[in-house]
């Protein structure tokens, strides 16, 4: 199999580029610089030879930047069949930014120009990278879309507010000074006339008989009136109608690969870490490896931080003479013990810190959290007195290693 | 001078008792014997009532409700007066429609901020002021209920307010209107608004409940009123104010409607604090009222016209007798005093306000007894101050007022209604 060392591939037509995508890794073809030789190819690769550039070795020369990283991809990296890696790969090798473009062409009406093979995938996979602190995401754009199939193709119109009707219009109102009515002008008209629909007087001089203070909106299919119109939506793609108010909005973010994202997509460390515990790897786990705990966020592990903060000057009940107010031995290994056995977990890592440990429990954040309180006040009663204790669970950005005991 | 004036009359006999409270006797007393009738018939009756109240608390009425909510510069007001609708025990279908009359402060935004909110259903902004009769025109042909609610902006209402006044609906097919009760918001702020919150209890709440048992509902009050739509559309709505609420309550009446008088549908509303606003307050209804009374309606006298009818001849000889001549007849009858007796008018003067006095307390305890609003007894020991403030400074004000009026049509100058209605206005 062909892997990234490539640094680039020349496609002289789609059947090329179809041939190259089932030659290579997954992984690979995303992050491998694309240069064509026909028009067909315009969206699928970085540059087409006679369009963008004259020659190959004009194009070579144009992606030498992408080349030279493109070869720099450990080999590690077409083990990885990963959205988010693929991104990151992308635009590491390209050293360029991820930036919205409008159309209204897709339902989506945002989307991202990756010519591979993540499609409307890369948004999502973006927002994973932004979450783990690979990727800066800075606001470009809100949309409102479809309450229903989440498209972005609804047109926004007034509508009546009591039937929803967008057949509306605006309409004076007229005041009749001697008798006070006060009603639509449609309520006055008869023919050319205005006659007041109270006291059937005619109504022949504006601003001595009647003025017009104001307009409401009617509705010509439920006759409601209302000062303002309601404004509600229709969507292109599912037909759905609502009010605007039940849009959903979408915020449309423009992405930059961080200096750690550079870092971690060009280490083969990180992206060993990476393919061992990626969600579908089907790579068993090296046993050299486990002597490293990895804390990934796509992982059902969860890191607890417990920390002794000294309450009291009379130390440690089990701290030796001399020592106190420090976190002895014994303090810890009770600690400890009790934490294995609150969740019930013999194989529990645990990692020194200051004041404390971190433990880090092979389940997931929200069944952690559940358990957190009992735990607390277990521990709070264990060093009752002496300290008290701070238990937090979180989920690192990046993944975090620590030697296990 | 309290302890002469108390010996003389401890000394009076009874015929001599009979000349010096000729005036109380004939006017007031049976004011107060009627009011104390109504207590006696209207607590037995509220009893009853109050018995159908538990098996049918939470009735529902059929037709939609449009709560009209009308306002000229109520920024200040209108969300407290809209929570306090939408904080209503009613649980009926019930829409509030707001119009803006034209403000210029920041009224129409707070009725949009309400709509988005949904705690109203319709606002709609006029950007000429029209006064109140038009703007509450407008509110209810944007309404889509068949019962209106009207309400001032300003006000607010206990939490049963709404299911109060919709009651009689409820009870009885052919009631039109009905009026709600009106209570002082602020009358712990100060001694004018103290007395005015009196006067309440006693005109309105006490004073109307024996309307009611008559059949003679005079005025829905333009702050809390409830109208059924086909009675609303058969007069025209409200006409050109000022005084439109009376107004309309005269046209009603005139067109053989029944009205009502929730005593239980209280809403509360902010009384003039100052002597000064009070009396401009009260100057403005009395005109209002002399004029609606004697020149719009003046063929409620005329037994030939075709639009007469004796209920209403006998409503405004009780307004007569009631309100106009003692407002005539009690200066004079001081000033006969003090000619006759020159010497000894300030006991004899302070021996009638003292007799007076005893009557206002015994008015004031049945109207706390009948509204059951043990809150108010505090303002037990300004019950006399508030009947003498009435007895000689209103009515001279209410006698200074009918005089204004019939001279010099002063209620054509009140800026309540805007100057290009106020020209055209069909009682002119």
């Amino acid at each position: 199999m062909l892997d990234a060392s490539l640094g680039a591939a020349v496609v002289r037509n789609p059947d090329d580029l179809r041939r190259l995508r089932n030659a290579l890794n997954r992984s690979v073809f995303d992050a491998l610089p694309l240069i064509g030789l026909s028009g067909d190819l315009r969206d699928k690769v970085d540059i087409v030879v006679g369009a963008d550039c004259p020659t190959i070795a004009g194009a070579l020369t144009a992606l030498c930047g992408s080349i030279e990283r493109a070869t720099r991809l450990p080999p590690v990296f077409a083990d990885i069949d990963d959205d988010a890696v693929s991104l990151l790969a992308y635009l590491a090798v390209r050293d360029a930014p991820l930036t919205p473009v409008y159309t209204p062409d897709r339902s989506t009406v945002a989307h991202f120009p990756v010519q591979r093979r993540l499609g409307d995938k890369v948004e999502l996979a973006a927002d994973r990278l932004a979450q783990w602190g690979l990727l800066t995401a800075h606001f470009d754009e809100r949309i409102n879309v479809c309450s229903g199939c989440g498209s972005g193709r609804v047109i926004v119109r007034e509508l009546c507010s009591s039937c929803q009707s967008a057949q509306i219009a605006n309409e004076s109102i007229i005041h009749h000074f001697r008798c006070a009515e006060e009603a639509p002008e449609s309520h006055f008209r008869h023919g050319t006339s205005l006659v007041c629909p109270k006291c059937r007087q005619y109504l022949r001089h504006f601003s001595v008989d009647y003025d017009k203070p104001g307009t409401v909106v009617s509705c010509a299919s439920c006759g409601h009136l209302n000062g303002e119109p309601g404004v509600g939506f229709r969507c292109l793609d599912c037909g759905r109608t609502d009010l605007a108010d039940r849009l959903r909005s979408r915020e449309i973010c423009s992405y930059a690969v961080t200096d750690a994202g550079h870092a971690s997509i060009f280490d083969k460390d990180w992206l060993a870490d990476f393919a061992l515990y990626q969600p579908s790897g089907a790579q068993a786990p090296d046993p050299a490896l486990r002597a490293v705990t990895t804390i990934d966020p796509r992982s059902d592990a969860t890191l607890v931080e417990i920390r002794f903060a000294q309450g009291s000057d009379n130390g440690w009940p089990w701290s030796a003479p001399g020592t106190q107010n420090q976190f002895d031995l014994r303090t810890q290994e009770l600690t400890q013990r009790l934490v294995r056995e609150h969740f019930a977990d013999d194989a529990i890592d645990f990692v020194d810190a200051p004041d404390g440990f971190d433990a880090l429990i092979e389940s997931n954040v929200a069944a952690v959290q559940r358990q957190l309180p009992g735990l607390e006040l277990h521990i709070r009663q264990l060093v009752e007195a002496q300290a008290s204790c701070t238990v937090r669970s979180h989920l690192r950005g990046t993944p975090v290693q620590y030697e296990a005991q | 001078m309290i302890t002469v004036a108390l010996n003389f009359l401890r000394a009076l006999g009874e015929v001599h008792v009979l000349d010096l409270f000729l005036v109380a006797i004939l006017l007031d007393f049976p004011r107060y014997l009627l009011g104390f009738i109504s207590v006696v018939g209207a607590t037995g009756w509220s009893y009853l009532r109050n018995r159908r109240y538990e098996q049918d608390e939470d009735f529902v009425l059929p037709e939609r409700v449009s709560i009209l909510l009308a306002g000229f510069n109520e920024e200040q007001t209108i969300e407290r007066c809209v929570r306090s609708l939408r904080e209503q025990s009613y649980r009926g279908d019930l829409e509030i429609v707001c119009v803006d009359d034209g403000s210029i402060d920041n009224s129409f935004a707070v009725m949009r901020r309400l709509e988005r909110a949904g705690l109203i259903q319709r606002a709609a902004r006029l950007d000429l002021r029209g006064g109140k009769a038009a703007a509450n025109n407008l509110c209810a042909t944007m309404a889509t209920g068949d019962i209106l609610v009207v309400v001032d902006a300003d006000c607010s209402f206990d939490l049963d307010a709404i299911r109060e006044i919709l009651r009689p609906f409820h009870e009885e097919a052919d009631v039109a209107a009905v009026c709600g009760n009106i209570m002082v918001r602020n009358w712990a702020d100060n001694l004018v608004t103290a007395l005015q919150q009196i006067e309440y209890l006693i005109t309105i709440s006490l004073g109307k409940t024996l309307a009611d048992a008559l059949g003679f509902v005079t005025c829905i009050s333009g702050a809390f009123g409830a109208f059924r739509r086909e009675a609303w559309r058969d007069v025209g709505g409200v006409d050109v104010g000022p005084g439109e609420d009376f107004d309309l309550t005269c046209r009603l009446r005139l067109a053989g409607h029944r009205l009502r008088f929730a005593r239980q549908a209280i809403c509360y509303t902010d009384a003039p604090d100052t002597f000064r606003s009070f009396f401009n307050q009260r100057s403005r209804w009395e005109r209002d009222t002399f004029w609606i009374r004697f020149r719009k309606f003046n063929y409620t006298f005329n037994p030939v016209h075709q639009r007469f009818r004796w209920s209403e001849l006998f409503n405004q000889a009780e307004f007569m007798v009631f309100t106009l001549l003692p407002a005539l007849i009690f200066p004079i009858y001081l000033l006969y005093l003090v000619i006759v007796l020159p010497g000894f008018a300030p006991v004899l003067i302070l021996a009638v306000s003292i007799g007076l006095a005893v009557v206002d307390i015994v008015a004031f305890l049945l109207a706390l007894l009948l509204m059951g609003r043990g809150e108010y007894f505090l303002l037990l020991p300004l019950a006399p101050v508030a009947g003498l403030f009435q007895a000689y400074v209103v009515r001279v004000m209410r006698l200074v007022s009918y005089a204004e009026e019939m001279i010099f049509s002063r209620s054509l100058d009140d800026n309540y209604v805007p100057q290009k209605v106020r020209v055209l206005s069909t009682w002119r």
